[in-house]
């Protein structure tokens, strides 16, 4: 049985990871950035902010502070605001939110729960609503839409990933898969037998988008909220 | 901020009609016409780079900026225009180390019957 205290300090942990990792691409890419105009303010305040947030995501990472998911949250905010919007949509979306539950959580013990409760239902809805916004298109039951994805999208897909998706029914089967795992991941809510297998499957389909897609922040910004789902149907069935 | 905090997490719910992507003309070599226009091509995908992929990133951050610059009226808005052609240098300049002085950019549709279409052709652009 994990605990609200367990909880919090591996979320932490796990945000931090999230954040060192996000961090330091921006901070690879300052010069750059501000070359070519990209960002609105100056560039030693892009620098500083970058800077920081690698410095404060570190320590946190490292154990030596724990209670830094308010500065976390205030510095990813800077960041938005310098590119103006968001550097990668849904991850950036999910880092926000986690940074959000567990600035509330480490500084109320009472609203912790709540905290952490309401961030477990923002990642079901995560999983829950793309499915469900999936499943009145026929070319996603098809595998047209995902084999759409992969060739005419503008990710850089690998050529083995293309020559792959021109097997119909790999993609079709690839495609009800996925369907299913998304619209199908509250049941875990439901049967705490299928948590596990759930929580493998999603993993294993972050990575996939990493691989297909180049989305690696996804898989960071997603695994740090997995605590808190894990405590929540632990305590709460 | 709401949108932050109240994300709709529709990804990927369906295909666009058409995908923008970019063209680029920045050879001197005695190529034909069309043989000059090239698309940016992303190096192969290395398994380490789900702990650092930066240049990838970067340039699908730029890829939304453009796609949402698109839906202004670009040829009557010189703002929206100067931002596209910093995009567009930007998006050249992420995976070109050669030196350039000056390039083109066009931005193209890939239509559902895999036809491209040519939404807009930038006149030459001096590199800052």
């Amino acid at each position: 049985m994990i605990s609200l205290e367990q909880t919090l300090s591996i979320s932490i942990k796990l945000v931090s990871l999230s954040c060192v990792i996000q961090a330091a691409e921006l901070f690879r890419l300052r010069t750059f950035l501000v070359k070519s105009k990209i960002i609105k303010i100056s560039a030693a305040l892009f620098y500083a902010i970058c800077a920081s947030l690698l410095l404060v995501s570190t320590l946190t990472l490292s154990s030596i502070f724990l209670k830094t998911a308010a500065i976390l949250l205030v510095l990813q905010l800077c960041i938005l605001w310098a590119l103006q919007r968001p550097f990668n949509g849904g991850s950036d979306y999910m880092t926000i939110n986690a940074l959000v539950c567990l600035s509330v959580a480490q500084n109320s013990s009472t609203a912790a729960p709540y905290a952490m409760g309401y961030l477990a239902i923002q990642l079901t809805l995560s999983y829950f609503l793309a499915g469900f916004a999936k499943i009145t298109e026929a070319k996603w039951w098809s595998g047209e839409a995902l084999k759409h994805f992969i060739n005419r999208s503008s990710y850089s897909v690998p050529i083995g990933i293309k020559k792959l998706s021109q097997h119909s029914t790999l993609i079709q089967l690839t495609s009800i898969g996925l369907l299913l795992v998304e619209i199908g991941f509250p049941i875990i809510f439901l049967a705490k037998i299928t948590l596990p297998i759930f929580l493998s499957t999603t993993l294993v389909f972050h990575l996939l988008n990493f691989w297909v897609f180049g989305l690696n922040r996804f898989f960071f910004a997603w695994l740090a909220c997995y605590p808190a789902l894990l405590w929540l149907i632990q305590n709460y069935r | 901020m709401f949108k932050l905090l109240f994300p709709s997490w529709r990804f990927f719910d369906r295909p666009s009609t058409q995908e923008v992507f970019l063209e680029f003309y920045t050879s001197t070599e005695n190529k034909s016409e069309t043989e000059k226009w090239t698309e940016i091509e992303a190096p192969p995908r290395k398994f380490w780079q789900l702990l650092h992929n930066p240049q990838e990133n970067c340039r699908l951050f730029l890829q939304s900026k453009i796609e949402e610059l698109l839906e202004e009226d670009i040829q009557e808005n010189s703002k929206a225009m100067k931002e596209l052609e910093k995009c567009a240098q930007a998006t050249l300049s992420l995976y070109t180390n050669k030196a350039l002085t000056v390039f083109r950019f066009r931005v193209c549709a890939q239509t559902a019957n895999n036809n491209k279409d040519i939404l807009f052709e930038s006149m030459p652009i001096e590199v800052d």
